[in-house]
């Protein structure tokens, strides 16, 4: 009676695991679902304002109404890379889906920390996808961020070269960290970078810790006209201030990634909601909450804001290089304040 | 009632040892009036203070009505508000944030008496020290002596085997201070506590105690009543810190009758205090007070001719700057009755029963 | 006759049990952290729990001219700020607590308002009220000063020293007025009866009766403006004026490399931990001979204020400037920006676009009603518990004998020295390890943040007033026969307790605006009101965060004019709070 009960029980554990085994290899999205909708909430690190993500999470439980998903908003990239990597050392887990920077992503990639994916299985575009851990969801693209009661149209610099003219100079604004010098020395080289950088320095331009009281100050009229994200623009102009945009010709950008974490709680969850970040659908919706969507998904606002422009970001690969030029252009721009 | 024995406090700072309190013995009988009288810095406030439990002795032991509080060889110590004693500050430390009952009512609040009976008590004592109108005003308002009243109240309504009081009169102004003496004596010749009061103030010593501990450098020096203390101070430290008093060197001669002869840089004095001192004796002294102006005529001993040199009158008293005709300077104290000038030629007697003999060095 | 065997506890055990538990306690709060940090300093990636050891964090920090030129910068914002701030202070404190003022009550209110607005939202506020472009007072101004020229330029040094000598005022007014208020009266008293002017009386005997409390307050100041990052990071860097909290919150979040750089800013750390080390060194020695101090002895304690006479006048409108700059003007400013659909001047143009929606948001906000339960919960229990911790520790490191007081008092005050960044770090750590105590995401992680962040303002402020007890106080209660506990209740407590109640509602107004410790420490369900403001904030939505500031200050309006309504009535009855 023992022997048969016990008998029973190891069969039934063993076609268990052969069935987990034999779907594992590739399950379909709507399998992943199901599983999901059992676990528990799918926790997401990401920095966007929690009014924005629940907007997203809506979105996202309008096609998957089961899977629970809870958003932990952490800004400051590094604080969040630096988080996720102090909770798996000390825990052993950190959040299902993380969503960063390159340099952050990569980081937490080197720290074994994250999850190798099968971008045909999740049914994602493979452009999206620069290697095997991680999913390009959005960028952070730059634009010239300009009062238009204080600069009229024609006045707007068409090209990097218009913003260096001395009629600027006291009128400008950028973030403190000249990331976006160091994004076009992809596309220029350093040399010719730095070059502009140095001459924009000359202008006196007034420097942000963050580009989003930038872009109030422009629409305040402080700052006429700055080196901002679309993104962080976008705040002022849908609340009505005079505040307009423009790209120019290259266009600096960061690459926004999501990645899960190799010891998600609800693993299953995390590759169904990273799924749809990078459907145009999910994405659409995470840019319509966050106003920064993937310039490589075709019918996003990013995508047509960047439409024909050459797009200047240094490979993840690269990010080495672009570190040591960012810390030295850092330099260059802090000593605008040391010249007054 | 209270026996301390050997007691020692030390004081250890940054650059020194310092011993507040040297090896201390005392017995204080049961309602006695009990003073700890010398200089600042003598540590008789340590010695208190230890009493109360407020300071931990290095070593010793002290007991209370027979029951151990301290034992510094077993390293215990009953905690202040376990010991039945009370105590008057010498900045009142009446607690600003309660009324005058609440304050005078705090020991009954402590020991769980109920708001009633407490009230009922707390008016009694307020009555005894003339506060009754001033029951429920804060504390605050208070002149210093009703201050002071409140302080005492509090430290008697506990009802404590021992009451300590810590130069309670020292802030008060001269004039309230003499006051205060006579209720303080009064009050406790009343309740009938013993007492132990600590001051530099002789007078206040004087007039209080049934007796005097004089300490000096951590040490009690002598222990008396006060009429002994001043009379036939066994001590030098005494002689000087009790009263007025002009020390001469002498050289102990012979036994006479019952006093005893020695030779001063003027002249052969006889001495009828201590004279069991006989040889020892290093210095002899009489109290200004006690010099008499003589006839120049008279033969009696211990009679020395001099002139005023100069002199200070305050109403009751003049004392007398007298220089000897060996060029010996005395003081004298005499009754303003007959006034004498600077330059009065006059002869001095040393009353021997007032000539008190010492030994030591000054 | 010894009979009767000893009862009493033994005194060395007496002696040592109340420092050993406090030291545990402060240890557990301060060195734990504290520990983290410089474990961080010497690990190559900074990351405590990595591998490897090294000093560069520590060789690159101090040979990098950058750090001097940054910490000049630093020390000249601090010190100028802490002058500005004390200078400030000091009168306020005095005149509302000895003077015949008018108003007095309502001053008390006011004064403390500022203290509840984040201070980032205070230096937009002064943005929009001064800058050179479009400030609303070079505005007003600009028919004097021709075209193009300004009178004001708040992106400066002076501005930077302006905004946060105002936004540190309260706080000086906290430590000071407590002290002010138990200052014994005889010696004004003595000193005007012996003919002093009011200058004379200040220099010879209030200056040196409030030494230890202005010494607190200044070493507190210091340290406060080396460490302070929202008014230079938002008046001093848009012209290049960088100090080293910029650099701690370049490290934090946008260096390269793609982790905080929690080595370089625990190198960095220690040189804070140095100067505090120094400043603490220096009040003990002043403050050693601590019976000079006691003012309040339990003898006559009539409070008479100074008739100001000519000077009221002057005083009037010296408080008014005041309560212009520090809170109607930037209040004001928060108002119309809390109406407008985006950051805009001052202007009636933009008066028909007025709206409520920004306050309609924060009371929609979904999470508007649970934040504002975390933020009263962690704000009343980090406040009581850092204010009667303050007074134990005061009480000990002040009163008592007890061995290993010196250390105490340097545990309270380290703190000051963490970068709550750091802080926040250390704390993320210890809860994730510590598996039975699961409070990591929640709100008292934070509540045990603020404890340990604020003990040091608390201590410093309890100090002053426990230096001006009389002992005899205490040991008159002993001597009644009341222990230790009721001693506390019935006479230490009541007679700190001016110094308390400003411990605690500093305390209040701080968690209602502290974020970088919340920020780090923050889960799912532990949100607090500065965090959402912060969310409105950093989600460029400064219309919305000034909304909420609104709030922030209203709640604490509500707090201040209670205490004052409470400590008036007290007043009545004959107990002074």
């Amino acid at each position: 009676m023992l022997m048969t009960k016990w008998a029973g029980l190891c069969a039934a554990a063993c076609t268990a695991a052969l069935f987990a085994a034999g779907t594992a290899q590739a399950q379909p999205l709507e399998d992943l679902a199901a599983e999901a909708a059992d676990g528990p909430p799918v926790v997401w690190y990401e920095s966007s304002p929690e009014d924005d993500a629940d907007k997203i999470i809506e979105a996202f439980n309008e096609t998957y109404p089961d899977i629970r998903v809870q958003h932990v908003r952490i800004t400051g990239g590094n604080q969040f890379a630096a988080r996720a990597v102090q909770e798996t050392q000390a825990r052993g887990y950190t959040a299902d889906l993380l969503t960063g920077g390159a340099d952050h992503i990569w980081q937490l990639n080197d720290r074994g920390i994250l999850m190798q994916l099968d971008g045909e299985e999740l049914g994602i575009d493979e452009k999206l996808m620069p290697t095997d851990f991680t999913v390009a969801t959005a960028a952070s693209v730059y634009v010239l961020v300009y009062n238009s009661d204080n600069v009229s149209e024609d006045e707007v610099p068409t090209s990097w070269d218009d913003l260096l003219d001395e009629k600027w100079k006291g009128r400008t604004g950028s973030w403190v960290r000249a990331a976006s010098w160091a994004q076009l020395a992809k596309a220029w080289g350093k040399d010719k970078a730095e070059e502009h950088l140095r001459e924009y320095v000359k202008l006196d331009p007034f420097l942000f810790k963050s580009t989003f009281p930038m872009a109030q100050q422009v629409g305040a009229g402080e700052v006429d006209l700055a080196v901002g994200f679309f993104h962080t623009a976008q705040p002022p102009i849908q609340a009505g201030a005079p505040v307009k945009l423009k790209a120019l010709d290259p266009t600096p950008m960061h690459t926004i990634y999501t990645s899960i974490s190799q010891e998600a709680k609800n693993a299953a969850g995390a590759k169904v909601m990273l799924s749809w970040l990078a459907s145009t659908e999910g994405n659409k919706a995470y840019e319509a909450a966050t106003n920064r969507g993937s310039h490589l998904i075709e019918g996003t606002k990013t995508h047509d804001l960047v439409q024909g422009k050459n797009v200047s970001e240094w490979a993840p690969s690269e990010t080495e290089d672009y570190s040591v030029i960012s810390e030295e252009f850092n330099g260059i721009l802090a000593g605008a304040g040391e010249a007054r | 009632m209270l026996d301390i024995e050997n007691l020692r406090v030390e004081y250890i700072s940054a650059s020194a040892r310092h011993l507040a309190v040297d090896d201390i013995s005392l017995s204080v009988k049961d309602g006695e009036f009990f003073t700890l009288l010398g200089p600042s810095g003598c540590g008789k406030t340590t010695t208190l203070r230890c009493i109360a439990g407020l300071e931990t002795p290095q070593g010793g032991r002290i007991s209370i009505d027979g029951n151990p509080v301290f034992d510094a060889t077993s390293g215990k110590a009953m905690p202040t508000q376990k010991r039945d004693i009370s105590m008057v500050f010498q900045s009142y430390a009446i607690w600003p944030n309660m009324s005058v009952a609440e304050n005078v009512g705090f020991p009954l609040e402590v020991k769980g008496m109920r708001r009633a009976e407490r009230r009922r008590i707390v008016d009694r004592t307020l009555e005894m020290v003339g506060l009754t109108s001033q029951a429920d005003r804060p504390a605050t308002m208070l002149s210093g002596g009703q201050q002071q009243r409140v302080a005492l109240a509090r430290a008697v309504i506990k009802e404590a085997k021992v009451l300590l009081l810590d130069e309670p009169l020292s802030n008060l102004d001269a004039k309230l201070r003499e006051q205060m003496r006579a209720e303080l004596r009064d009050l406790q010749r009343n309740v009938g506590t013993t007492s132990i009061y600590v001051t530099h103030d002789q007078d206040e010593a004087l007039s209080l105690s049934d007796r005097i501990a004089v300490m000096h450098g951590g040490k009690v020096i002598e222990v008396g009543t006060p009429h002994d203390l001043y009379l036939k101070p066994r001590n030098l430290f005494t002689a000087q810190f009790i009263g007025e008093a002009q020390l001469f060197p002498c050289r102990p001669l012979e036994r006479v009758g019952d006093g005893f002869l020695v030779e001063t840089s003027f002249g052969k004095i006889l001495a009828k205090v201590n004279t069991d001192l006989g040889g020892e004796a290093t210095h002899v002294f009489v109290r200004p007070e006690h010099t008499e102006f003589v006839d120049p005529s008279s033969n009696a001993c211990n009679v020395l001719s001099g002139r005023i040199v100069s002199t200070v009158f305050s109403g009751k008293h003049v004392e007398y700057d007298v220089e000897t005709t060996c060029n010996q300077r005395l003081s004298v104290s005499a009754s303003s009755a007959n006034l004498r000038t600077p330059g009065d030629e006059v002869s001095l007697r040393l009353p021997p029963d007032n000539a008190v003999l010492l030994a030591g060095t000054a | 006759m010894q009979t009767a065997t000893l009862q009493g506890r033994s005194f060395a055990f007496e002696k040592w049990l109340p420092s050993l538990l406090m030291l545990g306690l402060l240890a557990y709060l301060v060195l734990v952290p504290l520990v983290i940090l410089l474990v961080s300093s010497v690990k190559p990636t900074g990351m405590p729990l990595d591998p490897g050891w090294t000093l560069d964090h520590f060789a690159e920090t101090y040979s990098d001219p950058a750090f001097y030129r940054m910490a000049g910068t630093t020390f000249i914002f601090a010190i100028g700020s802490a002058m500005g701030a004390l200078t400030i202070g000091i009168l306020m404190a005095w005149l509302v607590e000895r003077t015949d003022l008018p108003a007095r009550g309502f001053v008390r209110v006011m004064i403390l308002l500022p203290m509840a607005t984040p201070p980032v939202l205070l230096a937009i506020a002064w943005v929009m009220l001064a800058s050179p472009r479009t400030g609303f007072f070079n505005e007003i101004l600009s028919p004097l000063m021709g075209e193009g020229r300004h009178l004001f330029d708040i992106f400066s040094m002076q501005g930077m020293i302006f905004v946060e000598s105002l936004s540190l005022a309260p706080t000086t007014f906290l430590i000071l007025s407590p002290a002010f208020r138990n200052m014994d009266p005889n010696l004004e008293e003595a000193a005007r009866t012996s003919g002093a002017g009011i200058f004379t009386m200040i220099r010879r005997v209030m200056l040196p009766v409030l030494f230890p409390s202005l010494l607190a307050a200044t070493g507190l100041l210091l340290m406060f403006g080396l460490l302070v990052f929202d008014i230079p990071g938002t008046l001093g860097m848009p012209v290049g004026i960088f100090v080293l909290s910029s650099q701690i919150v370049y490290l934090v979040n946008d260096a390269p490399g793609g982790l905080a750089e929690y080595g370089p800013i625990s190198a960095m750390a220690v040189f804070f931990l140095v100067i505090l080390l120094m400043i603490t060194w220096g009040y003990r020695r002043a403050t050693r001979n601590a019976s000079r101090y006691v003012t309040m002895t339990g003898k006559s304690f009539r409070i008479r204020p100074y008739k100001l006479r000519r000077w009221k006048a002057p005083a009037v409108t010296f408080v008014s400037l005041y309560f212009f700059f520090a809170t109607i003007a930037p209040i004001a400013i928060l108002i119309w920006t809390s109406l407008m659909p985006y950051q805009a001047g001052v202007s009636l143009d933009m008066i028909p676009k007025m709206t409520m929606a920004n306050h309609m948001a924060f009371f929609a906000n979904s999470r508007a009603m649970s934040a504002a339960q975390n933020s009263v919960i962690i704000g009343g229990l980090a406040a009581t518990i850092v204010a009667l911790l303050s007074v134990l520790v005061s009480w000990l490191v002040i009163r008592s004998k007890a061995p290993g007081r010196n250390l105490i008092d340097l545990l309270s005050f380290l703190p000051l020295a963490i970068p709550g960044t750091m802080i926040g770090v250390a704390l993320t750590y210890v809860y994730l390890t510590l598996g039975s105590l699961p409070i990591y995401g929640t709100i008292w992680i934070i509540v045990i943040a603020y404890v340990t962040t604020y003990i040091a303002f608390g201590t410093r402020t309890t100090h002053n007033v426990m230096l001006q007890l009389s002992p005899e106080l205490e040991e008159a209660s002993r001597a009644s026969g009341a222990g230790w506990f009721r001693t506390m209740r019935r006479v230490v407590v009541p007679l700190t307790l001016p110094a308390i109640v400003a411990v605690w509602i500093w305390v209040v107004s701080h968690c209602l605006r502290e974020l970088s410790s919340a920020l780090l420490l923050q889960g799912f369900d532990n949100k607090t009101v500065p965090v959402l403001l912060w969310g409105y904030w950093t989600g460029g939505e400064p219309n919305k965060a000034s909304a909420v500031g609104l709030w922030l200050i209203l709640a604490m309006i509500i707090l201040v004019s209670a205490w004052q309504i409470l400590s008036a009535r007290g007043r009545l009855v004959g107990v002074k709070a």
